[in-house]
C-alpha cells in the first residue's frame, strides 16, 4: 500500500515535472518565434545529450558532433512547423533519426566488403561468441573491443533504410510503432522493412559464421 | 531449434549487446557555441532576405499607385493627368497622405 502510494506520488511528481518542462519549452519556442534567437540555446542545452545519444548509436563517433549540429540547425529552421501536439524532445528525436538516415544515404550503399576484410581478431571474436560455454564467457566476449568493429562491419553491408530500421528495432529494442514514428514511415512498412533487414543481417552473419568455421 | 539457428540467435544477441554497450560521445568543447553561431547567422540571413524582399515590393506598390493616379486623372479629364502620376512617383507618402485628407 505504502509502495503504491509512493509510486503514485512519484507518477504525479513526474507528470508535474513533465508538464512544467513542456510549459517551459513552449514558452522558449514562443520567444524564439518572436525573434529572440538566443533563447534557442536553452533548448540546445536541454536536449544536447539526448541528440548525441541518438546520433552516437547510429553513426561513427567522429561524425557525431557535425551531424548533431545539423540536427539543431534543422530544428531551428523547422521550428515554425512544430505544432506542439507532442513533446519537443520527441520531435527533435525524429529529426535526429532522419538525419542519420540521410547520412547513410549520402554515403551510398557501401560496396559489399568480403569477410576477409575482417581482421583475425574480429573473426576470433565471432568464434568466441559462438563457442562461449557460459553466460559470463558470452558477456566477456561482448565487452571486447572487437565487438564494435564487427557490428559496424555487419551494418555496413546494409542499405541506409535497412540499417536504420534494423538498428532501431533489433539492436536497440524499439517497438515497431516507436520506430515507425521516429522514421516517419507507416507501421506496416516499418514492420516489413524490419523483417527484411533482419533477414539480410542473418544472411550476413551466416556468411561470417561459415567463414569462421572454415 | 537447430544448432545453426541457435548460433544465429547467439550472434544476433551478441551484436545487439555490443551495440548497446557503445557509450554515446559527449559534445566537444565549443560545440554549443558553434550551433548558436550557425543559428544566429541563419536568423540574420533571414532578416536580410526579408528586407531585400520588402524594397522591391514597396517600389512596385509605388509604380502601381502612380499608374492608378494617372488613369484616374485621365478618366476625370484632368489636364495633364501625368502630373498626378509624377506627384506619386516624387513623393508617394506625401501623395497618399494628401489623397486620404482629400477624401
Amino acid at each position: 500500500m505504502m509502495a503504491a502510494g509512493l509510486s503514485m506520488t512519484h507518477v504525479m511528481l513526474s507528470e508535474g515535472s513533465a508538464e512544467a518542462s513542456a510549459s517551459f519549452e513552449s514558452d522558449v519556442i514562443r520567444r524564439i518565434r518572436g525573434g529572440d534567437v538566443d533563447a534557442f540555446e536553452a533548448l540546445v542545452e536541454r536536449h544536447r545529450q539526448r541528440v548525441f545519444a541518438i546520433v552516437g548509436r547510429h553513426l561513427p563517433h567522429d561524425r557525431v558532433p557535425e551531424v548533431a549540429h545539423d540536427v539543431f540547425v534543422a530544428a531551428f529552421q523547422g521550428l515554425a512547423s512544430f505544432r506542439g501536439d507532442k513533446p519537443f524532445g520527441h520531435w527533435l528525436a525524429r529529426i535526429a533519426v532522419r538525419r542519420c538516415c540521410d547520412f547513410w544515404r549520402a554515403q551510398g550503399r557501401r560496396r559489399e566488403q568480403a569477410i576477409s576484410a575482417l581482421t583475425d581478431d574480429q573473426r576470433a571474436w565471432m568464434d568466441g561468441v559462438l563457442a562461449a560455454p557460459s553466460r559470463e564467457a558470452f558477456e566477456e566476449q561482448v565487452a571486447r573491443g572487437e565487438a564494435r568493429d564487427v557490428v559496424a562491419w555487419a551494418l555496413g553491408q546494409l542499405g541506409a533504410k535497412d540499417r536504420m530500421v534494423v538498428t532501431l528495432v533489433h539492436l536497440q529494442g524499439y517497438s515497431v510503432k516507436e520506430a515507425s514514428d521516429l522514421l516517419g514511415w507507416s507501421v506496416p512498412n516499418t514492420k516489413i522493412r524490419a523483417m527484411r533487414a533482419r533477414h539480410a543481417l542473418r544472411k550476413i552473419l551466416s556468411k561470417v559464421m561459415e567463414g569462421v568455421s572454415r | 531449434m537447430s544448432t545453426e539457428s541457435m548460433k544465429m540467435e547467439k550472434a544476433e544477441r551478441a551484436l545487439a549487446a555490443a551495440h548497446q554497450a557503445v557509450a554515446a560521445p559527449d559534445a566537444p568543447a565549443g560545440w554549443q557555441a558553434g550551433v548558436m553561431r550557425s543559428v544566429r547567422g541563419l536568423s540574420m540571413q533571414r532578416a536580410a532576405a526579408a528586407a531585400d524582399g520588402l524594397l522591391p515590393r514597396l517600389a512596385w506598390a509605388t509604380v502601381a499607385m502612380a499608374a492608378v493616379a494617372w488613369l484616374a486623372g485621365w478618366h476625370l479629364g484632368c489636364d495633364p493627368s501625368l502630373d498626378m502620376a509624377m506627384a506619386v512617383l516624387e513623393d508617394p507618402a506625401g501623395f497618399s497622405t494628401s489623397l486620404i485628407w482629400g477624401l
